[in-house]
């Protein structure tokens, strides 16, 4: 069973679930953003996003957040502190690690040539390219991001991978790259030629995973009281119009 | 074609001559500013805005004459008691749109306003198309359940309204005797039904605003919300006439047409309108500037003309003559309102006296005079007069108030700190002088309420719930955030900022986003102890075509929609200017 989702409910609901599990709303708000650009391309970004929330309610946001992605100068491996909760496998937030190279593309792209970044143990992997996604698009760069056999390029607002899908949907992956350089014409044309997303302007949310995300989502609202619902929004509890 | 957003202080060219020549370009040194934010963007201000050619209703009613749409009531299946299901049709030259409405009859116990609430005297939905019998079935299930439904994407907007206890019941007692109620009656409430949510734009299941920004009928704000209120003013007519006719078939009568348009659509806003100026500022700074850009264009003719002083005159009678039918039992809007129609009143003698028509620059002057001699309330009424008999100069700007939120703008990590403390500086001056540990200016939270999810603001030193608060505050957080930049170096980029300090991303991204956009933000502390909601309200109201503004409380408002419209089968009979009854 499936919920039927507008796509501004699902990036609501991603928003408010994932605030409800401890990121915060900046990045929740970049995290309903993101998975609302996969899912429009078709990909079941959701449930990818969903897996994650429970390691990221888990770790405190230095254990999960990665170091600076900007420092292209010792190829230091990105990993996680081990500063997570027992019987949770450290790992880095692929909601800090989206915005945190996001936020670096600009810089990163004055510089020439091809930057690559390695990252190890990322939850939830796939969701990055959704928030590289428009940035990619307004610097003109394509931006390939490789883990478990798979691939995923995002470049002039497309997306597209190959690869198993369940290779796509891995948990974690223990290692990954990002690579960026500039877009030419003829990666673009060809991804052009090969792309058949399917535009979806719905999103199917399996029932157990909406179940999940609203869950989370409920941490965000305030429990009412007797006063509260009588004073807090303004009108009264009766008609009397 | 779109007008793009101009930086404060320059005017969008026009290229409209006035009929006495245009030995002047439009655009002259004096009234070439557009109002400041720092003016405009206060809430006190803007909590006086009144409705104008700009509002949504106003332009759908224009639109809808001027491509002559058919409107019809195509299924009536109800019973004596109330309870059934009525289709009306809105056809325009490309596409057609049904409210379907699902009726029943409540105890007046049962009847409330609130968010909160579990049922209706009526539930509607307004479906893209023409529905079939499954749609009809699919809908008669989860349309009267609301929040706790689920409607699709062939589903524009989710409603509900409720009868009005006032007047509902004599209207049906008075139509079922044979007569028509009592006038007065009608005008003291002016309306039969009052909507207590209309939801749009992906919220239930029902189509994303994204996916019919395409069609010209909709590209203008709120066009579908405005479509459903105005067929259920329709509908709140026909189940009164049913009624009445129910109760005694061999007399009753029906309401007189003057009758029906004396009546609009009642709606009682809450907080859950409030949050949407702040949420969707870069669409909000395009209705205002809008707005303002309407005011600058009249402002900067040189001349005016025998037939546009002669429409100003006659719709500030007849705006004189609405004033005085609003009325309001909140005694901060009954002093508002009688200095209303007094301001309307010296508005009247002042231009008996003038000469500033035989001048250059007159309507420069009508503001002028407003801004010095006027309450706010009766300047932002000016602002509104001025606009209705110059349509050719204002009518276009519809197209500028629309927005593209979807990826419209993405943090540019490369910003340097410095950049980014340039702009608090300059645009939240204020904000960096107010102590937001002092309780009064932290007094309030918004927040979501558990209970059906309905926005609330709480008291935040004596009510549990602040740890869970909605990110509305971005003054208060501006401030924080000029904090934190001064630990970094100044040319620090910004990304690094806000991977050390998650908390601060929300309003790094909000202050860039608004930099090109003057009007985007409100400049008053929205979690003061001071703050009056209902001022959000309000302006929000106003931009929908609301008037008759009736405040129940700080954070509650009630007010009508469509009062005096034409009714569906006559829209091409009347003016424009509808909203202002003739004068009697």
């Amino acid at each position: 069973m499936t919920f039927d989702c507008s796509l501004g409910e699902t990036e609501a609901l991603v928003m408010r679930a994932g605030r409800g599990a401890g990121l915060s709303w900046g990045q929740a708000q970049e995290a309903g953003r993101a998975v609302v650009r996969l899912a429009a391309a078709g990909l079941p970004a959701v449930t990818w996003l969903a897996s994650a929330l429970p390691k990221i309610q888990a770790t405190p946001y230095a254990g999960r957040c990665p170091g600076n992605p900007f420092d292209l100068s010792g190829a230091v491996a990105n990993k996680p502190s081990p500063d997570t909760a027992p019987g949770v496998r450290p790992g880095l937030c692929p909601v800090a690690l989206g915005c945190g190279l996001a936020d670096a593309l600009p810089i990163n792209a004055r510089r020439c040539g091809t930057a690559v970044f390695e990252f190890e143990s990322v939850w939830s992997p796939a969701l990055i390219a959704g928030f590289l996604l428009p940035v990619a698009k307004r610097l003109g760069l394509s931006v390939r991001l490789k883990f478990n056999q798979t691939e995923m390029v995002t470049m002039h607002g497309l997306i597209s991978s190959n690869g198993d899908p369940q290779c796509l949907s891995i948990e974690q992956a223990e290692h990954v790259l990002v690579i960026l350089k500039l877009s030419d014409d003829t990666e673009h044309a060809a991804m052009l030629a090969t792309d058949s997303s399917p535009g979806m302007t719905r999103c199917e949310i399996d029932d157990q995973v909406y179940a999940q995300l609203q869950a989370y989502a409920y941490k965000t609202y305030v429990p009412s009281t007797a006063v509260t619902r009588a004073e807090g929004a303004g009108a009264g509890l009766t008609d009397n119009d | 074609m779109p007008l793009s957003p101009l930086p404060v202080g320059r005017a969008p060219e026009t290229s409209q001559d006035t009929e006495k020549g245009a030995e002047a370009s439009p655009i002259e040194s004096v009234g070439s500013e557009l109002r400041p934010p720092a003016q405009v963007m206060r809430l006190q201000r803007l909590g006086s805005f009144h409705q104008s050619r700009l509002s949504f209703l106003r332009i759908l009613l224009r639109r809808m004459t001027g491509e002559r749409w058919r409107l019809q009531r195509t299924y009536w299946d109800v019973d004596s008691t109330g309870v059934g299901t009525a289709i009306y049709e809105a056809r325009g030259p490309a596409r057609t749109y049904s409210l379907i409405a699902f009726a029943r009859s409540l105890a007046d116990a049962d009847r409330s306003d609130r968010v909160i609430a579990n049922a209706w005297d009526a539930s509607f939905a307004l479906f893209d198309g023409v529905p079939n019998a499954a749609d009809i079935k699919r809908l008669s299930a989860q349309v009267p359940l609301q929040e706790a439904g689920r409607v699709s994407r062939s589903e524009l907007t989710l409603s509900r309204a409720n009868r009005s206890v006032r007047i509902f019941d004599h209207v049906r007692q008075a139509l079922a005797a044979g007569r028509q109620p009592d006038p007065e009656v009608l005008n003291e409430t002016g309306y039969l039904m009052r909507t207590t949510a209309v939801y749009g734009s992906g919220k239930f299941g029902a189509i994303d605003h994204r996916f019919l920004r395409d069609r010209d009928e909709l590209a203008a704000p709120f066009q579908a919300e405005m479509l459903t209120v105005y067929l259920i003013r329709q509908f709140s007519f026909d189940i009164v006439e049913h009624l009445a006719s129910a109760d005694a078939p061999s007399q009753a009568s029906t309401l007189a047409p003057a009758s029906k348009r004396a009546l609009g659509v009642g709606n009682a806003t809450g907080l859950g309108m409030a949050p949407f100026l702040i949420n969707h500022p870069v669409l909000f700074n395009n209705w205002i500037l809008a707005r303002e850009t309407a005011l600058q264009r009249i402002r900067s003719l040189p001349y005016a003309t025998e037939n546009t002083v002669d429409a100003f005159r006659d719709v500030v009678g007849r705006a004189r003559q609405c004033a005085s039918t609003w009325s309001s039992a909140h005694v901060g809007y009954q002093s508002r309102i009688k200095h209303y129609r007094q301001d309307l009143a010296r508005l009247t003698d002042w231009m008996l006296k003038t000469d500033c028509f035989e001048r250059r620059f007159p309507w420069d002057a009508v503001f002028c005079w407003a801004q010095d001699q006027l309450s706010i309330e009766g300047q932002e009424a000016v602002v509104s007069l001025l606009f209705e008999p110059h349509g050719e100069l204002v009518d276009d700007l519809v197209a500028m108030m629309h927005a593209d939120e979807t990826d419209s703008h993405v943090l540019d990590g490369s910003m340097t700190v410095a950049d980014m403390m340039a702009v608090i500086e300059s645009g939240y001056a204020s904000a960096l002088e107010t102590d937001f540990t002092n309780h009064e200016q932290s007094a309030r939270f918004w927040y979501v309420s558990e209970e059906k999810l309905e926005p609330r603001i709480g008291e935040r030193h004596c009510e549990p719930g602040a740890d869970r608060e909605s990110p509305l505050a971005a003054s208060r957080d501006a401030v924080a955030l000029y904090q934190v930049c001064r630990q970094f170096d100044a040319h620090d980029p910004i990304a690094v900022l806000v991977l050390q300090y998650p908390d601060l991303r929300h309003v790094a991204h909000r202050l860039q986003t608004l930099m090109r956009y003057p009007y985007a933000e409100i400049q008053d502390n929205l979690i003061a102890a001071s703050l009056q909601p209902i001022d959000m309200l309000r302006c929000k109201l106003s931009f929908f075509g609301a008037n008759h503004f009736d405040p129940r409380s700080d954070r509650w408002v009630r007010i009508t929609l469509a009062r005096h419209a034409p009714l569906m089968d006559e829209l091409t009979q009347f003016a424009d200017d509808w909203i202002y009854p003739p004068a009697a």
